[in-house]
């Protein structure tokens, strides 16, 4: 009699403990969602998108920038580098469109969430811009840090892979990524744009390239009418009056000969008060440097250092207020100086639209200190 | 019907009133509260937590004060069975209806980001089933699975949140503004309730805190209080000092966004935020587990029955909400401009209520310490 109850209670163990297993099994099988998959020979990872203007004004080419399946390790030696990228071009009225189109094109679907750059073609109105960045911002799962950029040119010229990449990297993502190559930090990455679009009082500025491999200014989007470029120059008055300049160089001709400054980098404090006829900014940038470049005649005595700070402060001030000149011409505010404002007075927030706070008038009064230190050795 | 106390530690105690934080749609944080104040959500938010952190320590007098081992034990004391039945199968009704938009919500969320083609109601299920099958078990068990997993969750999350740091850049949308607009100051303060409303409910099982020391009851409550307030605030400094205010307001999900930032290129690692999923599941369960639990415990003290099925039973009910809510919109609708106020009020009047009645009619027993 025990031995048939102790049967008895061995199985049901057995049945509660295969229930429990049948359960776990159960919820954890639910929890994979593998239904939800698609394999990798049904997927294309695009790295790069690029968008220029067509004759109709409604639609736009799109073109897809994709890494060719076939580099391995062992084929980059026999590919050259061009082959290392395939690409796919539609035209389409809006993002979400050409997608669909790429996909029917290359039988597979499209998957944007490893993507790279963003570049569009200088040539692009600020409204379609500020459409293109909406719609990618809104289309499911993008990589919201992607490298955005604007180019003078053919827009599929400015992604190419660098080299010796067994994944290739654009160029552009290479070079945005290096902190110590650019010497006023220009990268803009799509989330950091889609967030100065919707923050009224500020107007989005994009880094945009002037020939091949070259980023050295920017272009300033105002919410309506044409995107506005600054030159080089007042580029880096811009990095100045933001903060941005980090390995910034200048160059400059005394009676005695050339001297240059190199490693500049630079912070700013604002003081925004309000008047009447607009925002009042105090801009305080201080900024430190080496002379890294004198005439051998010329001794560096404290005296000497003191005349190349006021002298590199100088040309500092005069490039900021081509920024400021140049921005106040267009009725455009890359600075954020009503953005910062309004922070302050967010019930004054809802009186005027996002477009009409970015045009708000502001004089910027803009000091600059210098300090600069020698390197190397005195001879 | 007498109950047998469970004792639990101070520290299992601390961790279960942590877990809402995580867990208690954190994922909807702070976007209320920022489109109804801006720049001033952090002196709102901070006058929240003050108000909560108020009900807590009340409550815990109460708690401390009748020795009782369920807050329908409180109600007892100072309203009568009957009463004690009203308000308890009140309470139920707030708890499990927040809680079923809670876990509507992170069905939804999920649905968005990682399973596009299942119904929400696999996701939410699988929470349900999984908490039900720990609740059912004693509260011992559930409490040292909380023990364990929250301080790992709540360490990744700090990992992501550190990570975040270096995308701020809108720190001056951090400096409050001045004057303050006291009506909207309110509703939004309101608006943060959903993700309190879980302490005011763990902190029934303070009674069942064995301690080796000194008892200090009331010191670990606030504690508890205040480590969810840091969160939160952590939390609402990083969506702001990221975001500013105009943008967080436009996305469904603003903390995700965040997270979505954060990039490892030297790892490999891009959208690190998808590891927060993990966690957030994992406190979802938890939370699940506890409240199925400590509502069955308090039926249990009232009128007896069946516990383990009575657990499936709350679960059944939970599910059941959770399935007929509708979109991501209407749920947001139906927590802010409904339960959030309607629970917050429910919970200052009952808590108030009760603290004036037992005063005024000196029951209870005092207990020492």
């Amino acid at each position: 009699v025990t031995g048939a109850r102790r049967a008895a209670s061995i199985r049901r163990r057995f049945v509660t403990w295969a229930i429990g297993a049948m359960a776990v099994l159960l919820v954890a099988g639910g929890c994979t969602g593998c239904w939800d998959q698609l394999p990798f020979y049904e997927r294309a990872l695009a790295l790069a998108i690029t968008v220029s203007p067509t004759k109709t004004r409604s639609d736009w080419h799109y073109t897809f920038v994709f890494a060719n399946p076939a580099v391995t390790i062992s084929s980059l030696g026999q590919m050259s580098s061009a082959d290392q990228l395939f690409a796919v071009s539609v035209k389409a009225p809006t993002l979400s469109q050409a997608v669909g189109r790429a996909d029917k094109r290359l039988s597979r679907q499209v998957y944007i969430g490893q993507l790279q750059d963003l570049v569009w073609s200088a040539k692009m109105p600020s409204s379609a811009a500020y459409d293109l960045i909406l719609a990618y911002n809104r289309h499911g799962l993008t990589a919201k840090t992607v490298f955005v950029a604007v180019t003078a040119g053919q827009p599929q010229d400015a992604v190419k892979p660098t080299l010796q990449e067994v994944v290739p990297d654009m160029f552009l993502t290479k070079y945005f990524s290096c902190r110590g190559c650019q010497p006023v930090t220009l990268s803009e990455k799509e989330w950091e744009l889609w967030i100065t679009m919707e923050t009224p009082g500020v107007s989005p500025v994009v880094p945009i390239m002037s020939g091949p491999n070259t980023v050295d200014e920017v272009t300033v989007y105002p919410n309506k009418g044409e995107p506005v470029t600054f030159t080089p120059e007042e580029t880096r008055g811009w990095g100045f009056l933001l903060g941005r300049v980090h390995n910034a160089a200048l160059g400059f001709g005394m009676p005695e000969g050339r001297i240059a400054v190199d490693r500049i980098e630079a912070t700013v404090a604002n003081h925004i008060s309000w008047t009447p006829t607009g925002l009042a900014v105090r801009a305080e940038v201080r900024a430190q440097g080496m002379v890294a470049e004198w005439p051998p005649t010329m001794p560096l005595t404290p005296q000497r250092i003191r005349k190349l700070e006021t002298l590199a402060a100088r040309k500092i001030l005069h490039e900021s207020l081509a920024a400021v000149r140049r921005a106040q011409t267009t009725h455009t505010d890359p600075f954020g100086y009503w953005r910062d404002y309004l922070y302050q007075h967010p019930s004054l927030m809802g009186q005027k639209t996002v477009a009409e706070w970015d045009q708000m008038p502001y004089h910027v009064h803009v000091s600059v200190t210098m300090s600069l230190i020698e390197t190397g050795v005195n001879t | 019907v007498s109950d047998p106390v469970e004792p639990i530690s101070p520290g299992q105690f601390y961790w279960t009133m942590v877990v809402g934080v995580v867990a208690a749609g954190i994922y909807l944080w702070p976007q209320y509260v920022i489109s109804q104040v801006g720049s001033d959500s952090i002196v709102s938010t901070v006058a929240s937590i003050g108000v909560y952190l108020g009900i807590l320590f009340v409550q815990s007098r109460l708690l401390k004060r009748t020795g009782a081992p369920t807050l329908t034990g409180v109600f007892k004391v100072a309203w009568g069975s009957l009463g004690a039945f009203v308000w308890m199968v009140l309470s139920i009704v707030m708890v499990l209806s927040v809680d079923s938009v809670l876990l509507a919500l992170y069905g939804d969320l999920l649905k968005t980001f990682f399973y596009s083609m299942t119904p929400r109601v696999v996701m939410t299920g699988s929470i349900v089933v999984v908490g039900c099958w720990l609740a059912m078990r004693s509260l011992s068990v559930v409490v040292r699975n909380v023990q364990f997993w929250t301080p790992i969750s709540v360490a990744g999350v700090v990992l992501l949140v550190v990570l975040a740091i270096p995308n701020a850049r809108e720190w001056g949308a951090l400096r409050p503004a001045w004057p303050f607009d006291w009506g909207s100051m309110a509703y939004a303060g309101m608006g943060t309730w959903f993700i309190f409303a879980n302490g005011s409910v763990v902190v029934g099982l303070l009674n069942h805190v064995s301690w080796a020391k000194k008892p200090r009851a009331g010191l670990l409550v606030l504690l508890g209080g205040m480590t969810q307030g840091i969160v939160v605030l952590a939390f609402l400094v990083l969506v702001i000092a990221n975001l500013g205010t105009a943008p967080a307001v436009e996305l469904t999900w603003p903390i995700v966004y965040v997270f979505e930032l954060i990039t490892l290129r030297s790892f490999f690692i891009a959208g690190a935020g998808a590891f927060v999923m993990l966690a957030w599941s994992i406190m979802m369960v938890l939370i699940t587990a506890i409240h199925l639990s400590l509502v069955s415990e308090n039926v249990e003290f009232l009128a007896g029955g069946p516990r383990r099925l009575l657990v499936w039973l709350w679960g059944a009910i939970l599910l059941a909400g959770t399935v007929s809510i509708g979109t991501i919109v209407d749920a947001k609708v139906l927590l802010f401009d409904w339960l959030n106020p309607i629970y917050l009020g429910f919970v200052v009047f009952l808590v108030g209520s009760t603290y004036v009645l037992i005063l005024i009619r000196g029951t209870g027993r005092s207990r020492s310490g």
